[in-house]
């Protein structure tokens, strides 16, 4: 690098939303965002298209779009006309990135916590690889003894924090807060120790916080404030250096999510085709259902209670058996009116009336088996 | 929900056995990553298979992405970059070659 040129270091805060940031800095509670803003710039920065982490980090490190590095989303197809899936990883780009082009010009790089830089690669300074990294046994740094010491000075420092169902949202928060911290400290050393001329640390836990936690508003607004402070740590400890800070997409309310697929097959647009074991375990489960379907024709007409308890607790157990893809295949084929059904499973035939009055009988208790949870999806033709 | 589980379950076991590629060795069992993408494993599964319902209440999540990140510099690099212009996340590669002198 130029004597002249100061270093460099860019802050990445994944997720950070614009919209959200200007709100709160109005109110006037991240005044380190906000000083910054007065001496040098704040802006949206528009993501890719799709606006997500692992294209946007991609592009970031690229310079390209996804059109031109391949990666839209952390899956990509294996091969041409194959919708078999694989994960990407930092070999799926087709584009060189700034770490190796850097390299190549001399300039020394520090790279922490980037998404996509795993398996790491070789850079002139070094790397320790972000999201994406399988486990902490993972070869994730590169020169590859620096995990030893890393290991020995940050024996907490973990790559992902998952969220702990078991915990409150409040006590996931501090998990995912002194998760930053971790990594601030971890930075601070490697980029204190072997000062690169470009030094780069993503802070991810802003991205998994919000995504769980985004309409609660008073927990989002601490997690704004921690990376507020954050920022504050990391310019105050680098004031000379040119300092970018960017996130690689924003947030806003998830309320539901409309499966295409599933849509386009309702109004008859797509099939899918069944395989060989499906059609199998399919007559399987026509016979099964069919054998459910008599068991609770009899215990309708037995009155014994404490057989059709049995009988009961011996069908939602066949029932459950099935997955809720076969049972909608299955009983939305059925055709519940017709006599058929009860043909086969009534050889000796009572009166079309009393029929009428099992099929009736029997309906409800399949609509109590589905309340339960037993029965997902029953054919159009059944009504209530 | 449980068919759901453990449908996506399988479809991780087949996604981790890729690791082979980075590691050299069969993951036998999930590591935490899995949790920290299970929401959108669930969206990428599914939206390749039948399962679920058209439009799913999304218990997963509470948040999702939008298309405008944040932006901030310590200067004005613009100004003193000639046709330099930051407008998108491909734009800071760019600047950082430009800030090191790397890029005419």
């Amino acid at each position: 690098m130029n004597v002249v040129m100061k270093k460099i270091l860019v802050l990445g805060l994944d997720g950070l939303d614009y919209h959200y940031c200007s709100f709160l800095m109005q109110k006037g509670v991240l005044p380190h965002l906000c000083d910054l803003k007065k001496k040098g710039v704040f802006k949206s920065l528009k993501s890719t298209e799709p606006a997500n982490s692992f294209p946007a980090w991609t592009s970031f490190m690229t310079g390209a779009d996804p059109g031109e590095h391949g990666i839209f989303y952390p899956l990509i197809y294996q091969q041409k006309n194959s919708y078999k899936h694989e994960l990407v990883s930092s070999l799926s780009p087709k584009e060189k990135n700034i770490w190796q082009k850097l390299s190549a010009n001399g300039i020394s790089v520090g790279i922490i916590n980037q998404p996509m830089t795993f398996p790491v690669f070789e850079v002139n300074g070094f790397m320790i690889s972000g999201r994406l990294t399988p486990h902490m046994d993972s070869e994730f740094c590169f020169p590859p003894e620096m995990k030893s010491e890393l290991v020995r000075e940050f024996p907490e420092y973990r790559i992902n924090v998952s969220w702990n169902d078991f915990l409150s949202d409040g006590e996931n928060l501090i998990r995912f807060l002194k998760n930053i911290d971790s990594r601030k400290e971890l930075s601070f050393y490697l980029f204190d120790k072997y000062d690169p001329d470009v030094k780069t640390v993503i802070h991810t836990e802003t991205d998994s916080v919000c995504h769980k936690l985004w309409n609660d508003k008073k927990l989002i607004d601490h997690l704004y404030i921690k990376m507020d402070e954050l920022v504050k740590d990391y310019t105050d400890r680098y004031r000379d250096h040119n300092i970018i800070i960017i996130s690689d997409h924003g947030f806003g309310s998830c309320y539901a999510t409309v499966n295409i697929n599933k849509f386009l097959e309702e109004k008859g647009l797509l099939e899918f085709k069944r395989t060989k074991e499906e059609k199998k375990t399919f007559k399987g489960i026509k016979s099964r259902a069919k054998k459910i379907l008599y068991a609770v024709k009899v215990l309708e007409t037995s009155g014994n209670s404490e057989k059709k308890i049995i009988k009961e607790e011996g069908a939602i157990r066949e029932l459950k058996k099935i997955s809720i893809f076969q049972k909608q295949r299955f009983f939305a084929g059925m055709t519940w009116g017709s006599e058929s059904i009860w043909k086969g499973e009534n050889p000796g035939g009572s009166s079309k009336k009393e029929r009428s009055l099992i099929y009736t009988r029997s309906c409800g208790r399949i609509y109590s088996l589905w309340k339960t949870g037993c029965i997902s999806i029953i054919g159009s033709s059944m009504t209530f | 929900m449980e068919d759901g589980l453990h449908f996506n379950y399988r479809i991780f076991n087949d996604l981790l056995k890729k690791e082979e590629v980075y590691t050299g060795r069969f993951v036998k069992y999930a590591p935490d990553y899995i949790f920290q993408y299970r929401p959108f494993y669930d969206r990428c599964v599914k939206a390749n298979y039948t399962k679920g319902d058209i439009v799913q209440s999304n218990d997963q999540m509470s948040g999702k992405h939008t298309p405008f990140g944040v932006y901030f510099s310590s200067e004005d690099y613009e100004k003193n970059i000639s046709h330099m212009e930051i407008s998108s996340i491909k734009d800071i590669a760019g600047l950082i070659e430009a800030l090191c002198g790397s890029k005419p």
